[in-house]
């Protein structure tokens, strides 16, 4: 159903591409785009550095410096059809999962406005399950070279297919926008795919003056094919193999996402921060990020300094199946099983780090970001690295140097 | 290497100049407008596409110039408080992110008194050496 509706907008978009451009009559349509040329360079040469976990590639094992991390092009074409009805269809090319640059859709919706300050949408939508979350691929948007992943990984499905609602109200002192949206969707990876099903969030965004307040509660049920997979060897195991599959099964069960977020920009300098928890009662585990960004303007530069935090705060161990109970090969299979098992807990993201960088504002519409990042795995943690090398030793640091063109038009 | 040196002198000393030339910016409606003043809020959020209305529900529309022209800066500096760099940064957030577009462009400030003085509800930014007895500045609080 949202899938068709999502083609029908690209078919009325090209249906009416041709038709006027002046700026009060309907139908009409507006084209932008964004994009990003960025190189990045990881001191780490066993595991590559990704800014997208799906991704394929990336910098330091692959390449000692890469330009397959963040740069991306966008576009969009947004139709208003009356003055209560518009679609916005958007598309990003950037290196996926399986090496190529395929576009794939970030939203294709059909926006109805009830009343001035009320609208619903139906078809594809980002999640604004963080304070950045929705405009998270336009880098010309945001002070960083790519937002915090020690808050921005803590959702694996990015987008939904589905319905939302948005409420828009203002009190003397302030403007607010409440959402709320309902929907489901998948994203592939080398080996499968990880389905996120019966999602719904709830955001709510305060603007005071200078002052930003942002806070976010969402629910989904995750599944993912492969540990689906895992988990029924566990249970051909008997009992005990039943009781550690019903502990870590990740299908049938609800994951939650809150989250909470600050900034103030008054004009010469700006700060901003966000917290945010997700919750699973599986081997996804419960996992913890925040970070801290300040940065100051002088004239078309802005320097910024930033902390950030990632733990998981479930247990990143398990004993396992006792495989002194089992006679071979049934002995062997267990401690293999139990293996994966650990590896799994201890994939969680647990990390410091800190950010330097400026930002130099070329043009309106261009700005060039150098950016160092220093980052510390702790407890063994791979940190969010792919392609990790038998030479990889996790828990260790590393050094990263980007440096972004980032531009909207 | 010095000729270099020479163009690049240049230019900053072209940029200085540029910066400097400054146009004395009003903020007016037609004479027949409904609203006569707007708290500094208010004017901040109706350019930022955060409000549409003002009061109790009296709706305004903001008309905007020319990217480049010396009185959108000067309008977006002095009475905005921010650069165009960060207005454009904060439009790609709405824009894609299916939040609207920003305010209706018109070419200079003779198109903006036009279009003020047939249409009520906008409020617009002129260079005050095309003040006439049309319009009237809306006084800021």
């Amino acid at each position: 159903m949202v899938k068709q509706i999502a083609r029908f907008c690209v078919v009325f978009l090209i249906a009416y591409t041709s038709s006027g451009i002046a700026d009060d009559t309907y139908p009409r349509v507006i084209f932008n785009g964004f994009g990003t040329l960025g190189v990045v360079h990881s001191d780490e040469s066993h595991a590559d550095y990704v800014s997208d976990i799906f991704a394929s590639k990336g910098a330091g094992h692959s390449n000692d410096w890469s330009a397959q991390v963040d740069s991306r092009l966008g576009l969009q074409a947004t139709l208003h059809v009356t003055p209560k009805i518009t679609s916005v269809v958007q598309v990003a090319s950037e290196k996926r999962y399986d090496g190529s640059y395929a576009p794939g859709i970030e939203w294709a919706n059909i926006q109805y406005d009830l009343t001035p300050n009320l609208n619903v949408r139906v078809g594809r939508m980002v999640q604004g399950t963080f304070m950045a979350s929705e405009h998270r691929k336009i880098n010309y948007a945001t002070p960083w070279v790519r937002p915090p992943q020690e808050v921005y990984r803590l959702i694996p499905v990015a987008y939904f297919d589905g319905v939302d609602m948005r409420y828009q109200y203002a009190t003397d002192a302030t403007t607010n926008e409440l959402r709320l949206g309902y929907g489901g969707g998948s994203v592939d990876y080398p080996t499968g795919s990880i389905d996120a099903s019966d999602s719904w969030g709830l955001s709510h965004r305060t603007q005071w003056g200078a002052t930003t307040l942002f806070a976010s509660y969402g629910e989904l049920k995750v599944s993912v094919d492969e540990l689906s997979q895992f988990f029924d060897i566990y249970r051909s195991f008997g009992p005990p193999g039943e009781l550690i599959a019903n502990r870590y099964e990740v299908e049938g069960k609800r994951s939650s996402v809150i989250s909470l977020g600050v900034g103030y920009d008054p004009g010469p300098w700006f700060v901003m921060g966000e917290w945010a928890r997700s919750t699973s009662s599986s081997v996804l585990g419960d996992n913890e990020g925040s970070y801290l960004t300040a940065g100051y303007r002088i004239a078309s530069w802005t320097p910024f300094v930033g902390i950030s935090r990632a733990r998981v705060t479930s247990n990143t161990s398990e004993e396992g199946l006792n495989a002194a109970l089992y006679p071979s090969p049934f002995a062997e299979g267990a401690v293999l099983l139990n293996d994966i098992l650990n590896d799994v807990l201890a994939s969680g993201m647990q990390q410091r780090g800190v950010t330097l960088g400026t930002r130099w504002d070329l043009r309106p519409g261009m700005a060039l970001t150098a950016q160092y990042d220093y980052i510390d795995m702790r407890s063994g943690s791979p940190g969010g690295l792919i392609n990790q090398q038998p030479k990889f030793d996790p828990g260790g640091h590393i050094n990263l140097f980007s440096l972004a063109l980032d531009f909207v038009f | 290497m010095l000729k270099r040196l020479n163009m690049l002198g240049a230019s900053v000393l072209l940029s200085v100049i540029g910066h400097a030339a400054t146009a004395d910016v009003l903020l007016v409606a037609s004479v027949e407008a409904p609203f006569t003043r707007l708290a500094s809020s208010e004017l901040t959020d109706i350019y930022l596409g955060r409000r549409t209305q003002i009061g109790k529900g009296l709706a305004v529309i903001p008309l905007d110039q020319s990217g480049n022209s010396i009185e959108r800066e000067e309008f977006y500096t002095r009475y905005i408080g921010q650069t165009p760099a960060q207005i454009k940064a904060h439009w790609s957030r709405l824009i894609f992110t299916g939040r609207g577009q920003p305010p209706q462009t018109l070419s200079d400030s003779r198109a903006v008194i036009d279009r003020l003085v047939s249409d009520n509800t906008t409020l617009g930014y002129i260079n005050a050496a095309y003040f006439d007895d049309r319009l009237r500045v809306v006084q800021v609080e």
